[in-house]
């Protein structure tokens, strides 16, 4: 059955009009990250869901499945898309409530959502502050200050369909299985390591400039990253390990996958080996996929690989979805330049 | 043989046209088209062949060849022939078409439609013009009319079901033990018993049976069977379920109503009747006796309505032979139906598939308390969570939302919500469960409210098709108090929930009626509520549609679960048009 969509708190298709190619895409970290879908209007009509800012829902009925805000719609082509509210982050400004740039996450979330950003706090956002002070000197972004204390703990923070911002630890049990034959990841040895180098200020000895680092002995080639911390004024040495330490558990000092797997609604399964709904299936998640090898560790004689999902792509009534997992190297000019700016910021 | 006929909205195609022309139709050229199937290879581990499934039908394209000719002295020449087909084009518009051979007209929905012309000199010479009309229509056929199918329930209580004596359990006549039973059958205080004392060791079960055989009764026009049983129980041993075998076949149980058990039986002949208690221990050994109680064996006609008569299941015929589109109405006479009214459209795939939980609830630490202000016809606190038994046999294949009615038990406010669906196979659990925790808005104490709990597939376990697995839902939360559950299935049914007050009804006010209209080539689809049953003062239910999916309409038949919390024995019909391959049959 296909599904709902509600906008600024309408149903779309008893107060505007119908809609087709209903597309939906996660990630991790981030959460829901897109909804889009084409709709033929007649010609000058502006219907008042549809003004940029609008809460947009996709339905199940009264359950919701993703939710996103609308971007710039194309009146032309008749294509709309939503974004993810975790992408709301990036254009709101990390403040507490006296404006000063705040280096805490909880503090940036819960000022962001009084200045208009429509998320609550989970109880898994930390409460601690990224360097020595809950506030330092410059201008973050929201998602820039979560993005860094998700690295400092190692979790992903994300905003999903119920719009509360979460920090979760990536799975080790698998939830869903690929049935074999479907999926054999490639890899690609760019943005990797086996040892990340941090460079901080230390807080405990006048500001001087150190390094501390976290290596994982299991990664098949010799490669070093460093990462300048200094930018966050001082912070404590146990700071910088668990920065250091956050970055590698990520994945940093694994292969990059490329390519995505494209999965029927008969190639996926749930651990209780009953087929899954498509729309069930989110980035953050882990997948066993059968029958592939893993070119880095040795796996001891098991046949089957467990990735966790970075991305998943989905049009409604397809009967396909695609999925790519954590690390998968994106190898597009946008995205690339996207990597290079937020390694920047 | 009758008179065919063939029109083009007003056009008439066999000869009509105006005073000043005349259309006739030629055969050679002439085609209705077909439905072009839409279908999807999917893939599988077959190894020879593949799996193909037929998702819908794409839209048919027909040809009309017609000859246009001016009438004789009329003054009119080709160019008014042409003005005439033209104002019947490029609209959506109705094709109809009466066969020769009596049967009856036949309706294609024409969606666009266009001309098309290739010059014939000899045709010039001779006063008439060939042309092509290309006509876009909806796949399926439909009749002319629409026909108004009612589900029972007219504003009224319905009439009593018709009970039928099969065995009123007073002689032991036909009846035996078995299974651990080693006492009876005897007849006590007007009942079959049989019993047995039973030593348990922990999680150990026991199953005693009493037997009735020897039947032959046909369950046409009554298709229910209705067994009254009770499980009695003495010492430190606990009843666990009571099953049934109706010809030594297993036959899962409809509905439960207090001690009254329907099993549905249609279109078989019954020759013995097996009624299974069980009991077991908790987790230390057990010593006790367990008596099973049947007091009756009756066939009726309709089942019970699900708690009280706020919530009723019930089957909608659907004419023709492909999907329709039809308006769904639900009404009372004089009640408002209340807010949270829910419409649940789902397929009659002859499962046993009932949403509702209570009619489910196997047991938890508290208990039901009778109120018929209720939907379910009772409450009970979260504090002392319940779960609710659904047996595989009555969930088919597809994603669950999980809906409940609750309160505030005592302090209004957000409250928190714990539920789990965990697979059971003679009480062991299997596989992990699937768990969801929610905060529901502000809940009154005094007022009802739906709130949607969670999503997943609750069928979380592949198993056989005969298989006994269940899947136990246990509710958990402080504070709250559940009138009743649903789990809706929206793989196979659509759920419309919509406010319509609960103040006495009147035009412009709060509203006895609720409209329910799909999507047709000329309007889009809706939700209305009204107080009329013209639809003259009705309006867009607006901000009080709780949940919308356009109702999927599938003949012979679909079942359709109604709530409405205000009302008693609301009415409910559809009105269609019945839809056919190619020709109507009616």
């Amino acid at each position: 059955m296909s599904k709902g969509l509600r906008v600024a708190g309408d149903w779309l298709d008893l107060t505007v009009g119908r809609f087709s190619e209903l597309t939906n895409s996660t990630r991790f970290g981030g959460g829901d990250w897109e909804i889009s879908w084409k709709m033929q209007l007649p010609i000058g009509a502006r219907p008042r869901q549809l003004r940029p800012g609008a809460l947009v829902e996709v339905m199940d009925g009264p359950w919701v499945l993703r939710s996103g805000y609308l971007t710039e719609p194309n009146w032309v082509d008749g294509t709309f898309a939503a974004s993810g509210f975790c992408r709301e982050a990036e254009q709101l400004l990390a403040f507490d409530s006296a404006l000063n740039s705040t280096l805490r996450a909880d503090v940036a979330v819960d000022r962001g959502a009084v200045r208009g950003w429509r998320v609550t706090r989970d109880a898994t956002v930390p409460t601690t502050a990224l360097g020595a002070a809950d506030t330092g000197e410059g201008l973050n972004y929201i998602a820039a200050v979560l993005d860094a204390a998700a690295d400092q703990a190692g979790k992903f923070w994300t905003v999903r369909a119920d719009r509360a911002v979460r920090f979760e630890t990536a799975p080790t049990t698998p939830t869903l299985h690929i049935k074999p034959g479907v999926a054999q990841l490639g890899v690609v040895d760019q943005d990797y390591c086996r040892t990340v180098y941090v460079a901080y200020c230390d807080s405990g000895d006048r500001g001087k400039v150190k390094k501390v680092s976290a290596t994982d002995a299991s990664a098949p080639e010799n490669r070093e990253v460093g990462v300048d911390a200094t930018v966050l004024l001082p912070i404590t040495t146990a700071k910088a390990q668990s920065m250091a330490n956050g970055i590698l558990a990520k994945g940093k000092a694994k292969w990059g996958w490329t390519g995505t797997i494209e999965l029927g609604e008969h190639e996926l399964y749930s651990d209780g080996g009953e087929r899954v709904d498509l729309w069930s299936v989110q980035a953050g998640q882990m997948a066993r996929v059968h029958g592939a090898f893993d070119d880095q560790v040795n796996l001891s004689g098991a046949t089957s690989l467990d990735v966790v999902l970075g991305d998943t792509s989905h049009v409604d009534e397809s009967g396909v979805i695609s999925v790519s997992p954590i690390g998968t190297v994106k190898n597009s000019l946008q995205a690339a330049i996207e990597q290079a700016l937020s390694v920047a910021a | 043989m009758a008179s065919a006929g063939l029109t083009l909205g007003a056009l008439n195609l066999l000869g009509g046209g105006s005073s000043l022309y005349r259309v006739k139709t030629m055969s050679d050229g002439t085609d209705w088209g077909n439905g072009e199937p839409i279908e999807t290879v999917l893939a599988s581990l077959l190894q020879d062949g593949a799996v193909v499934i037929t998702q819908g039908y794409n839209n048919r394209e027909a040809t009309i060849r017609v000859r246009v000719e001016s009438r004789p002295g009329s003054g009119g020449d080709l160019a008014d022939a042409e003005a005439g087909l033209v104002a019947e084009l490029n609209k959506p518009n109705l094709l109809t078409w009466t066969p020769p051979d009596g049967s009856p007209a036949t309706v294609y929905e024409v969606l666009t439609s266009n001309l098309l012309h290739t010059l014939n000199d000899a045709a010039e010479l001779n006063g008439f013009r060939y042309y092509n009309i290309r006509l876009v229509c909806l796949p399926y056929a439909r009749s002319v009319d629409e026909v108004i199918t009612p589900a029972i329930g007219t504003g009224v209580d319905p009439p009593a079901p018709t009970v039928t004596s099969i065995d009123a359990c007073t002689s032991t006549t036909g009846w035996a033990r078995g299974g651990f039973a080693t006492s009876g059958p005897t007849v006590v205080t007007g009942a079959i018993q049989v019993a047995a004392s039973l030593t348990l060791s922990p999680g150990q079960r026991r199953t005693l049976s009493a037997i009735r055989s020897g039947l032959s009764t046909s369950m046409a026009g009554s298709p229910y069977l209705r067994v009254q049983v009770t499980e009695l129980t003495s010492g430190s041993i606990a009843a666990s379920g009571i099953s049934f075998q109706v010809n030594g076949v297993a036959v899962p149980v409809a509905v439960v109503s207090g001690a009254f058990y329907y099993l549905d039986c249609t279109g078989l002949t019954i020759n013995s009747v097996t009624v299974l208690g069980e009991w077991t221990n908790a987790p230390v050994p057990g010593t006790g006796t367990a008596t099973l109680r049947v007091d009756d064996i009756s066939s009726v006609d309709t089942l019970p309505s699900l708690g009280s008569s706020r919530q009723l299941v019930r089957s909608l015929a659907v004419k023709g032979t492909a999907r329709t589109q039809a308006t769904l109405t639900l009404e009372h006479p004089t009640s408002a139906l209340g807010d949270g009214v829910i419409a649940y459209v789902y397929d009659d795939d002859g499962s046993n598939y009932v949403p509702s939980m209570r009619a489910r609830r196997a047991g938890g630490a508290g208990s039901v308390s009778i109120d018929a202000a209720r939907v379910s016809g009772g409450s009970e606190p979260l504090a002392t969570p319940p779960f609710f038994d659904f047996p595989y046999s009555d969930l088919p294949v597809g994603p669950y939302g999980l809906m409940l009615l609750v309160k505030a038990t005592t302090n209004a406010g957000a409250k928190t919500i714990t539920w789990t669906a965990q697979t059971r196979i003679n009480g062991v659990d299997q596989g992990n469960p699937l768990t969801g925790t929610v905060t529901t808005p502000a809940l009154s104490n005094s007022t009802y409210t739906l709130v949607p709990i969670g999503r997943g597939d609750l069928r979380t376990m592949k198993v056989a098709a005969n298989s006994t697995a269940v899947v136990r839902i246990t509710l958990t939360g402080a504070d709250v108090t559940l009138d009743e559950g649903w789990v809706f299935n929206t793989r196979i049914g659509q759920l419309i929930v919509a406010n319509c007050g609960t103040a006495a009804p009147s035009a412009g006010g709060t509203s006895n009626r609720l409209f329910i209209k799909p999507a047709t080539i000329f309007e889009d689809p809706t939700v209305l509520r009204g107080f009329s049953a013209d639809q003259s003062d009705a309006v867009y239910a607006g901000a009080g549609i709780g949940s919308w999916m356009q109702p999927n309409i599938d003949p012979p038949s679909v079942k359709l679960l109604t709530v409405t919390p205000n009302a008693l024995n609301a009415a409910a019909s559809i009105r269609h048009y019945p839809r056919w391959y190619g020709h109507a049959a009616a």
